[in-house]
């Protein structure tokens, strides 16, 4: 499967982190390896993957229904990147939402 | 809200739109938006494209028609002037180049409608008169799908291209896919550290970075944007 780049999900990214975060940079909780995330792999599916482009872990996903986003950022390490506590963001974490509201 | 002012014909597969964007507080050259447009029935599709223009120019689209594209055939064939569809953005701080001071040459590789992000940034520099050596590397099908074919000569920058599918008699450019011995011949040196941004369908981003990595530029300094397709 074919994949693009973090800089073409920095839309949906803004709307996650309430700021452009494309020149922030992610670790990696497998492998350790640092990069921004406008580098970072972005596979679309029915949600958003984003790969580590070293080791291929997952570091973050997506899903996006309606106006409200479902977030898991459980593969980056320590990354300072805080989703905003708002409604319409869902924060998951190992398949849990973590904020009460069920996923789509 | 985006309002088309103007639209140009660049090739027989791409047009430009000029827009008009109420509350448009300016972009970073290599920053794009996403296109979202709802039919009758309330179904919603969203696309990203790059914008064209320099910094402090009104914001352009540069679409390239996929011929069983959803929106592209939409964007290049039918929208008129005084159409308005919804738009968000500038998006994008990773994949972008600001005239900062820095003296670093720029390194562009284009692959087709690639070329868009990256013309915004040759349009900066010049636009800013900046003196940051500038190399434009850029792959076209045939001249006749060569986007802003006029303005290129007019860059100020070097411009080397290839035509992979058809050359016409007398071409002085290459005649291949772009492969590690053009970029060799092409690039600045890795000693000269330059800025790197490859742009295009997926497949030419992945080869072109790969060739630049094989010849000892730092993928650190490699920024790539992928459009998607193969
Ligand atoms: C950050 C970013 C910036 C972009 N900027 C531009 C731009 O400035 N100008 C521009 O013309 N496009 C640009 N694109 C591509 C654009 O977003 C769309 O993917 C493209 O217009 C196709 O949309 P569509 O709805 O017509 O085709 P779809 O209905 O999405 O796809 C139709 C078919 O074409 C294939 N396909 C999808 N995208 C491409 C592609 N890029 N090349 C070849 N085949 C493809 C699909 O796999 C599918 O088989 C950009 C993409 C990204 C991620
Ligand atoms: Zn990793």
């Amino acid at each position: 499967m074919i994949h693009l780049d973090g800089n073409s999900i920095g839309g949906l990214l803004s709307d996650v982190f309430g700021r452009d975060v494309t020149d922030a940079s992610g670790r990696c909780r497998e492998c350790g390896a640092e990069n921004f995330v406008g580098a970072l792999h972005v596979y679309r599916a029915a949600g958003v993957v984003v790969r580590c482009p070293s080791c291929s872990a997952v570091l973050m996903r997506f899903v996006a229904a309606r106006d409200e986003v479902w977030v898991d950022l459980g593969g980056l390490l320590g990354s300072g990147l805080e989703p905003l506590r708002e409604t319409r963001v869902h924060v998951m974490h190992g398949g849990e939402v973590v904020d009460g509201r069920a996923e789509p | 809200m985006g309002e088309v002012t103007e639209t140009v014909t660049e090739t027989p597969r791409v047009r430009t739109l000029v827009l008009d964007v109420p509350g448009w507080t300016g972009h970073r050259a290599g920053q794009h938006v996403d296109v979202r447009l709802t039919a009758e029935d309330g179904y919603q599709a969203e696309r990203s494209y790059s914008l064209a223009s320099a910094p402090g120019e009104p914001p352009a689209l540069t679409v390239e028609r996929l011929d069983d594209g959803e929106l592209s055939p939409y964007l290049v064939d039918e929208v008129v002037r005084g159409d308005r569809f919804e738009l968000r953005g500038p998006i994008g701080g990773y994949f972008v180049w600001d005239h900062d001071g820095s003296t670093e040459p720029l390194f562009l590789v284009a692959g087709g409608s690639g070329v868009v992000p990256l013309m915004a940034m040759l349009r900066h520099r010049r636009a800013v008169g900046s003196t940051v050596p500038a190399k434009l590397l850029y792959s076209s099908r045939s001249l006749d799908d060569v986007i802003y074919r006029d303005e290129l000569d007019r860059l100020g920058a070097e411009v080397v291209q290839t035509l992979t599918r058809e050359q016409p008699p007398g071409w002085g450019g290459y005649g291949r896919r772009v492969d590690v011995d053009m970029l060799r011949e092409v690039s600045y040196p890795p000693d000269e550290s330059p800025r790197v941004f490859v742009c295009g369908p997926t497949n030419f981003v992945e080869a072109v970075a790969e060739g630049l990595v094989a010849l000892g530029h730092r993928p650190g300094r490699i920024r790539t944007e992928r459009f998607g397709g193969t």
